[in-house]
């Protein structure tokens, strides 16, 4: 389809040069990007297994009502620790993946833990990109006394043994499943702030601000309107390439009690449990991990991915 | 140099007072503070009863004040006494457990440098080649796998059933002295799982600041000069390549203490990290906060060390 229009064009005697570059530009930034994105097979692969295990936190109720037949806290305690494929009588419903210490459906609780994992990643990278924009922009725009608190409290979460942290404020707010992406994002948010401020550092003293500043624009316009817009790409990239490690935190603070509470199922606590039954049900501890790895595992594709496509001389 | 240096560490003592700050908040702030679980413990507890107790524990002072009151005692190396072992002194549990979370953490960082700088290095040496190729797809799959998991798998296979390792803890218990090989022994299966993820993520960086060094001209000055291969690759190349990775090995310290809370858990390590775990749970608010400025007065002073390195390492820094 270009080099149609680029020949017709040259064809001509004198040629519209305005014409010719439209011609030539007619794939935008964004068909490029995605197309150098599909090419990109791993990512492709990982954007599909994400949106498969999406679907299935999605669907999970009537998944474990159709599907499974089981609920996610029906307890069976007759038929705890059961191996895969388990069932009571040929004709009731089997345990795909077997059950756990009280009897429940591992792959049930797997579907709805899911819902909560992923729900608490995306929730707190949503937050994470809210709270880092807003303080990178502020620290790198206005600079003087906002940098200093601002870069100073980066400095602190970058020196902190987060996990410590995050223990402790965990122990202290005892947040709902959902408040934890409050508490991850609170120490997070570091990541894409130092991205945005020194964005800010190198376009705040471009001539094209200077001009939009005489014309009279307000703060907040030249912020979100003229600044921004510029560090779309890196920090779609940051926030993605961050979820893989939101999710391997927010699983090891489940699993160590600190995170999502039972009964309400996580990848991470389903394991916390499983620990006890090391030698009984080897396999409950290895089916949430799993799904753990394949995840982030994912993610990190879709993000390597993203990053190739959005900003091809970041390519490592 | 010591002008840089002193700035340096001028520059660490805000950063430490900021998380002694941010730790004594959120202990203060939180709804129902220090003694918000009195009442639970005992419904039957009076009012009066809840005064006398915040009193002996210094809580009828204003925030400010009780802040200083623990920022002194801090500077003379008094964290307090334990809510849960009553009397038992928090800097003492600590110094008790200090050891053994540097023990672990050394070995695993040891252990990450033995096998990711010649494992970057070859990497960049024989690019796209098999091992090239296979320290890739390791190094992906390294850094998705969540660290509580490998450690449950490591103890899985190699406890369980191969039976080659203990399943946790430093020592015999049934032994009557604590020797070296038996640590060792002990030793082994967490410092994997804590040296995995850095690994992991190591060699794919000294691999690419390699690819970049060995193609400067100095590299091929070297080599012009029939230098050995050996030579030009670890003598010159390596030692440019480290410069960077200096920075990164200060930067995923914090990261390496959070791993060992992690790792000694799993494995009854009876470290720091196990200490804040069990402190947490217990509620255990004076050990808490000390546990918490220790680890992190640790990482700082990791930080410290990595820049100070970084100095020594690379003589083109200028230090003003």
């Amino acid at each position: 389809m270009t080099t149609q229009g680029t020949t017709a064009t040259i064809s001509q005697p004198l040629p519209d040069i305005f014409a010719a570059q439209a011609a030539l530009k007619s794939p935008g930034l964004l068909a490029l990007a995605w197309r150098r994105f599909w090419r990109d097979k791993l990512a492709v692969v990982g954007t599909a297994v994400l949106l498969l295990l999406g679907l299935m936190a999605l669907l999970a109720t009537p998944l474990a009502s159709e599907v499974t037949h089981f609920q996610p806290e029906q307890i069976e305690l007759l038929g705890n620790l059961k191996p895969l494929g388990w069932a009571r009588t040929p004709e009731r419903p089997a345990h795909w993946l077997g059950t756990d210490e009280l009897g429940r459906d591992v792959l049930t609780r797997i579907m709805f833990g899911a819902q909560v994992s992923l729900f608490i990643a995306v929730l707190t990278v949503a937050l994470t990109l809210t709270i880092g924009t807003l303080s990178g922009a502020m620290a790198g725009y206005f600079g003087g006394v906002v940098d200093m608190i601002i870069s100073a409290l980066i400095n602190v979460l970058l020196s902190v043994p987060l996990l410590f942290l995050l223990i402790l404020i965990s122990a202290v707010f005892r947040p709902p499943w959902w408040g934890l992406a409050i508490v991850l994002a609170s120490v997070s948010w570091t990541g894409v702030a130092r991205l945005v401020r020194g964005e800010f550092l190198t376009i705040k003293v471009r001539d094209y601000i200077e001009a939009a500043r005489v014309i009279g624009s307000s703060n907040p316009r030249i912020i979100f309107r003229h600044i921004l817009p510029n560090a779309t790409s890196p920090m779609i990239v940051a926030a993605t390439l961050q979820i893989g490690g939101v999710i391997l935190t927010e699983t090891a603070l489940s699993f160590l009690g600190f995170g999502v509470q039972p009964p309400t199922p996580s990848w991470g606590n389903m394991l916390t449990n499983a620990q006890q039954y090391l030698f009984l049900a080897p396999v409950n501890i290895f089916v949430p991990g799993l799904f753990i790895f394949v995840t982030v595992l994912s993610v990190n594709f879709m993000g390597n991915g993203l990053r190739d496509a959005l900003d091809p001389r970041l390519k490592q | 140099m010591t002008k840089y240096l002193i700035r340096r560490l001028i520059q660490s003592v805000p950063i430490f007072f900021l998380i002694t700050i941010i730790v004594f908040s959120l202990i203060n702030f939180a709804p129902g503070g220090p003694t918000g679980d009195l009442a639970l413990f005992d419904p039957n507890i009076k009012p009066e009863d809840i005064a006398r107790i915040r009193a002996s524990m210094g809580l009828d002072k204003s925030v400010p004040e009780r802040y200083l009151i623990f920022v002194g005692g801090l500077l003379h190396g008094d964290l307090g006494t334990s809510l849960i072992q009553r009397g038992v002194k928090v800097s003492d549990m600590i110094a008790e457990r200090l050891p053994k979370t540097l023990l672990l953490t050394g070995t695993a960082l040891l252990m990450a440098l033995l096998i990711a700088v010649p494992l970057g290095v070859l990497s960049a040496v024989k690019q796209y080649s098999l091992l090239d190729n296979l320290a890739t797809f390791f190094s992906t799959a390294g850094v998705a796998i969540p660290s509580f998991w490998l450690g449950l798998m490591m103890i899985l296979l190699f406890a369980v059933n191969l039976g080659w390792f203990p399943v946790g803890g430093i020592y015999e218990v049934r032994n009557q002295t604590i020797e070296a090989g038996d640590v060792l022994w002990h030793l082994t299966l967490p410092a994997i799982t804590l040296a995995f993820i850095s690994i992991a993520s190591w060699n794919r960086y000294i691999r690419a600041s390699m690819l970049e060094v060995i193609r400067q001209d100095y590299v091929r000055t070297a080599r012009a000069k029939g230098l050995a291969e050996r030579l030009v690759i670890f003598r010159h190349a390596l030692r440019n390549s480290l410069i960077p990775f200096v920075t990164l090995l200060g930067l995923s310290l914090p990261g390496l203490v959070s791993g060992a809370l992690v790792t000694e858990t799993i494995f009854s390590w009876a470290g720091m990290g196990r200490l804040a775990f069990t402190a947490t749970t217990q509620r255990d608010y004076p050990l808490i906060m000390g546990v918490v400025i220790m680890a992190s007065a640790l990482t700082i002073l990791g930080n410290l060390a990595a820049d100070i390195a970084y100095g020594f390492l690379d003589p083109r820094i200028r230090y003003d």
